[in-house]
């Protein structure tokens, strides 16, 4: 049975949740404010800790909530999630459906370590080109591996709609990173 | 490479988000055996998504100053005895 200690939180977890949460939401003020509320619901809820698992990953648990949260607040305050632009879908595909590009940018998957972090460099510039909507949406299900019924609910849209950003999403994102990656070899 | 990518490339994506029925495998199944642009389509993204989820940014590091802010903060509920107020309701 292990204890809480939340007086070392902040040397102990300060930094690993930040990061986590800094890359989940890509906003310094955004990423500050759920790591506070997670510290603060970690407070108050310490009773209910139960003693198994780490203590960081209680606390990681309270700050994955606290940043669908802030994605829920966030996109409520939007006008109404766009699903996206059409033109990328008109981008890759000719009138009557063939691809126009090459949709592939990757042959293997970065395994040195320059060239995974050039690689997360490369894709966070590419998540910039997608709408907010796209964004969070593919966020929250690549990277948090939400289900899809929670991220429907955080973002407000139709299973459907989460289908059709989250499709336009991967499109732009193969776009963007191709070329700049890992080309796959001819065929 | 077929008139029907841009329908297959849709299901594609979908085949990440959800379970298709058999009819819709089937025919992805067929469509990928043929299509090199769609099946380089789908196992791009799959690759993404393993190496999202087993790899970590590399973000920024938490500001000092907010750092020290936070540690300010807790230090002050832990005083205050957060812990005998009632749980927030969520
Ligand atoms: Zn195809």
């Amino acid at each position: 049975m292990s204890e809480l200690k939340p007086e070392q939180w902040v040397d102990e977890y300060g930094d690993y949740l930040y990061r986590y949460a800094y890359s989940r939401l890509r906003n310094a003020e955004a990423a500050e404010e759920v790591l506070q509320e997670t510290l603060l619901a970690g407070l108050k809820a310490q009773s209910q800790y139960e003693g198994r698992g780490s203590e960081r990953g209680w606390l990681l648990a309270i700050l994955k909530r606290k940043i669908i949260d802030f994605v829920r607040a966030r996109s409520r305050t939007q006008s109404a999630s766009q699903l996206g632009e059409e033109d990328i879908e008109e981008a890759f595909f000719s009138a009557d459906g063939r691809w126009k590009e090459d949709p592939r940018f990757l042959k293997e998957s970065p395994e040195k370590e320059i060239e995974r972090q050039e690689f997360w460099q490369k894709l966070s510039s590419c998540l910039e080109g997608l709408s907010q909507a796209q964004q969070d949406a593919f966020i929250l299900r690549e990277l948090e591996g939400q289900s899809t019924e929670s991220i429907c609910e955080a973002l407000q849209v139709t299973t459907t709609n989460l289908g059709v950003l989250l499709y336009r999403g991967r499109l732009k994102l193969a776009r963007c990173l191709r070329g700049h990656f890992f080309q796959e070899a001819e065929v | 490479m077929g008139k029907s990518c841009q329908k297959y490339a849709k299901l594609v994506s979908e085949s990440l988000d959800r379970p298709l029925n058999l009819v819709e495998k089937i025919k992805l199944r067929i469509h990928l055996w043929m299509c090199a642009y769609c099946s380089g389509f789908l196992r791009n993204a799959q690759k993404l998504r393993s190496f999202l989820q087993e790899d970590q940014e590399v973000s920024p590091p938490l500001p000092p100053q907010k750092q020290q802010e936070l540690k300010k903060l807790v230090q002050k509920n832990i005083e205050e005895g957060t812990d005998s107020n009632p749980p927030p309701d969520e």
